[in-house]
């Protein structure tokens, strides 16, 4: 196994989406992954992995979880402080609809979504429409199954999302969906550690 | 509509160049116009305990 995976959510069922043109709902259990799933940049591109090789991805009732086992060659010596590095980015899907109808709620048009299917994920530099979608860099060794691990990736967005508004706050209102702990952070917390194991 | 392509990205339109996303999003009330600050102390951990090393 690679020392090294980037995991997280990529989507979630049974909610009302806004993507700021329309409103869309995916019905649990609507989604199903097409022969071969990319992982990509900003819906671009050659992509990172597919699920042919290193991605692999979950679809459950309420989720899309995934994990791509990065390169060993990328960086070993990086896996060492994976676990240290509290930061994450946005992630997106790409997926053609098989099957929809559309409901209009209080005079408002929902595009329900009933089958699709799932073409890709991607790392957007952009604002998810999903707003608790994540991923994040871990040690492989701190992993289980993707199916095992699935539901405290499913927590931990929700948890992302509570950090995102607390920082938009601090941040005049506007959100930031990536983030990454500061250099000074990161040298603070290897400090505490190290006092820590003195006592 | 069947065969459609959709992104779940906000603001992004299928089959047509990404738009800037105008939208304030994340604004929240504040009371007597003081914003509200929460510091949130950002420490997720590992997904599980580090396995044992054979």
């Amino acid at each position: 196994m690679n020392d090294i995976v980037l995991q997280g959510i990529a989507c979630r069922f049974g909610e009302v989406i806004d993507d700021g043109t329309k409103l869309l709902y995916l019905k649990p259990g609507c989604l199903t992954e097409a022969a071969e799933v990319k992982l990509l940049i900003d819906h671009r591109g050659k992509g990172l992995a597919t699920t042919d090789d290193a991605l692999q991805i979950h679809i459950g009732e309420k989720f899309l979880a995934f994990r791509y086992s990065i390169p060993d060659s990328w960086s070993e010596k990086f896996s060492e402080s994976a676990d240290d590095v509290d930061c994450y980015v946005p992630v997106s899907v790409g997926f053609s609809v098989d099957k929809s109808e559309m409901m209009t709620i209080e005079g408002v048009a929902v595009k329900v979504i009933t089958e699709a299917t799932l073409n890709e994920i991607s790392i957007t530099s952009s604002a998810p429409a999903v707003k608790t979608t994540y991923a994040r860099v871990m040690s492989a060794e701190t992993c289980g199954t993707l199916v095992d691990d699935s539901e405290r990736l499913e927590l931990i967005g929700r948890y992302i999302n509570i950090h995102r508004k607390a920082k938009a706050a601090e941040n005049g209102g506007v959100v930031e969906y990536a983030h990454a702990t500061s250099p000074y952070d990161r040298a603070s917390d290897l400090f505490t550690k190290a006092l820590a194991a003195l006592l | 509509m069947s065969g459609d392509i959709e992104y779940l990205d906000a603001g992004f339109i299928a089959s047509a160049e990404p738009r800037e996303d105008t939208r304030q999003a994340g604004t929240r009330p504040t009371a007597g116009g003081v914003p509200t600050v929460i510091r949130t102390e950002f420490k997720i951990g590992r997904e599980n305990e580090p396995k044992e090393s054979k």
